[in-house]
């Protein structure tokens, strides 16, 4: 089956802002995905060493509060999985494959995949947030402080696009 | 205020984390059928041929913005409710680029590496197996270099809002935004066409998954503008944001932080000495009350009223516990052993600070102070601007409405699990002590609380 072409980004944009705005309204907070890997670890990090997990800073503050898997992020996160799931589905799009571009292969692709993934784990925990609940969220609510995350995001991206190009071009 | 309806205490957990699923699911629906589970149409962004990301990411800012803004010129939502990030200037900075980089190098940002991942992508693992391991890197390296540690907590931490730093009203900054997004997407549009023909030139193995017509866009984006602006426009009419901000705690910025009828009543059991309870209610029926609780009612609506000795020796009736007295006969909550009444010296100073619009408790309260206000259900309204900024001021989440429910009625088990049923026998404790049904013998001692390391042991035993 082909699958379903994407939307009109400025309609998929619509629906996006409209859940940013329910959690707004119904939650009182923004949408969040860094959430999930920092709590799921802090709870991983408590059952294997109890004593530095809650000593950590980090770790420390998401165990004070109870189950740290008990939170509004973390049960959004459970959901985009599961919305994002149903939209692959429904449009014909599962498939499994390594995106990438055909000039690198595909073990370099994964290696810079999970490089970059390690990057974004660090930033999202100095910057208190990713690019859902900085730079999107708190863009929303206007918050300053987003708003300068947001342009270091672009600013970031445009100036060490060139190096990677052929990962993507 | 209708909005936020979480924290204020609307419904119970368990409703607010399905909102959290639903949400969730229409949120990771929409990254999909934009095209964010494909790490090569989100990594086109900065290679400037298909600028989705940019142009997904400014719609739902604009719309999330407008709404928010909107809902709460309209008095429809409480800003001061609304968790809104917190600045911390240089770090924000400095994990922005490192998140830029992050997000090239691996073609996928966290949220996105979900929704790409459960797509069947191969390389969404790798970057999520990164971001575990990024995320415990950051902790370690926290906990052992110093640096670092200077580097997150520089900043002040304020709710710092673009209109406060420019001084324009939220809705006229609002409105700049929604029209500088506006031609952002003209130049977007502009720009994809350029490089897209300039990489088709070249050969470049670009996948342009672009859709459709390209004026259908337009009148899309045209349409959003005019939602946007309209409710900007109405949005003009009413107080702003940052006035309803102001309302809270007199000069604070910060959100009316929540304290659950569940630590109250273990603050009050534990007798806590820095905890003074305000009760703003206009009535108070002497079965529904917190035991300790000072009445402001007059102080806070601001009528000067009939502040006779009567009640005056009852505004003066010590929330510190520690101080009990033989006078408990008369006060109304004498069965309480929270509760002790006025010496003649306080009567005598309350009788004379009558017409002062600070209540002398709160007069006397200093940075240690949690004020923890009392009310029906709703939020607090405004406090006086003459209270004391000093002590922090907390709201009771749901008023009497909720401690009524979750205090003086006993609970009762449902699942039967030991955690549940040890949290239901310290409920019904503490229902018995405060509502003053016997339901023991040994009702009169205030139960002992639960030691602090015991709850949590046995998380540690269960957890994996």
């Amino acid at each position: 089956m082909k699958a379903k072409p994407y939307w009109n980004p400025y309609l998929a944009g619509l629906l996006l802002g409209l859940a940013l705005l329910a959690a707004f309204l119904v939650a009182g907070q923004g949408l969040g995905a860094s959430a999930f890997p920092k709590r799921l670890l802090a709870g991983a990090a408590e059952s294997v060493n109890h004593e530095w997990a809650t000593a950590s800073e980090t770790f420390g503050k998401y165990l004070r509060g109870g189950n740290p898997l008990k939170n509004w992020l973390v049960v959004e996160v459970i959901g985009v999985i599961l919305g994002g799931f149903l939209g692959a589905l429904s449009a014909g799009r599962m498939k499994w494959e390594i995106v990438r571009s055909p000039r690198i292969t595909a073990g370099s692709r994964l290696w810079l995949a999970f490089a970059g993934g390690i990057i974004m784990g660090f930033a999202a925990s100095l910057g208190r947030g990713c690019t859902s609940g900085q730079a999107l969220s708190g863009g929303a609510a206007l918050a300053a402080g987003s708003w300068a995350y947001m342009m270091m995001v672009f600013g970031g991206g445009y100036a060490v696009a060139w190096f990677f190009r052929r990962q993507w071009t | 205020m209708i909005c936020p309806t979480g924290p204020q205490g609307f419904y119970g957990e368990q409703t607010g984390l399905l909102t959290a699923l639903v949400i969730g699911g229409v949120f990771g629906f929409a990254l999909e059928r934009a095209g964010f589970g494909n790490a090569r149409k989100l990594a086109a962004q900065f290679y400037l041929y298909d600028m989705t990301v940019f142009k997904v990411m400014f719609t739902a800012i604009l719309v999330a913005m407008t709404g928010l803004y909107a809902f709460s010129a309209l008095g429809w939502a409480d800003l001061s409710l609304v968790w809104i990030n917190p600045t911390y200037l240089w770090p924000q900075l400095a994990a922005g680029f490192l998140l830029g980089v992050g997000f090239i190098v691996s073609g996928l940002c966290p949220g996105t590496a979900f929704v790409s991942l459960v797509s069947g992508k191969g390389d969404a693992l790798a970057a999520i197996a990164g971001v575990f391991v990024g995320v415990l890197l950051f902790s370690v390296v926290l906990d052992g270099v110093p640096a670092l540690g200077s580097l997150f907590h520089a900043g002040t931490g304020e709710r710092l809002l673009l209109q406060d730093l420019v001084g324009l009203p939220a809705p006229w900054l609002a409105l700049g935004v929604v029209l500088m997004a506006l031609g952002a997407f003209l130049g977007a549009e502009k720009v994809e066409a350029i490089f897209t023909r300039r990489y088709r030139e070249a050969r470049a193995p670009i996948e342009d998954s672009r859709v459709g017509d390209r004026r259908g866009k337009f009148y899309l984006a045209g349409v959003l503008a005019l939602v946007c602006i309209a409710a900007g426009l109405g949005g003009g009419t009413g107080t702003g944001a940052s006035a309803d901000m102001a309302q809270l705690a007199p000069g604070s910025r910060q959100p009316l932080p929540l304290v659950s009828p569940m630590e109250l009543a273990e603050r009050l059991i534990q007798r806590d000495p820095d905890l003074l309870v305000l009760d703003l209610r206009k009535e108070i029926p002497e079965d529904l009350r917190i035991p300790g609780a000072v009445p402001v009612a007059e102080y806070h609506a601001g009528s000067a009223g009939s502040t006779g000795l009567e009640d005056a020796a009852e505004n003066t009736a010590d929330v510190s516990p520690r101080t009990e007295s033989a006078a408990q006969a008369e006060s109304p909550a004498a069965t309480s052993p929270a509760v002790a009444a006025a010496t003649a010296a306080e009567t005598a100073t309350s009788t004379e600070t009558a017409a002062d619009p600070v209540p002398p408790q709160l007069a006397a309260a200093d940075m240690q102070t949690l004020v923890l206000l009392i009310t029906e259900s709703g939020l607090p309204t405004e406090l006086p601007a003459a209270w004391p900024v000093e002590p922090s001021y907390a709201w009771l989440q749901g008023g009497m409405e909720a401690w009524k429910a979750e205090i003086l009625t006993p609970a009762e088990p449902v699942l039967f699990t030991a955690e549940e049923l040890e949290s239901v026998r310290r409920r019904n404790q503490l229902a018995a002590y405060f509502s003053g049904v016997e339901t023991s013998s040994t009702v009169a001692a205030p139960p002992p609380p639960i030691p602090a390391g015991g709850k949590k042991k046995k998380k540690a035993e269960g957890g994996c």
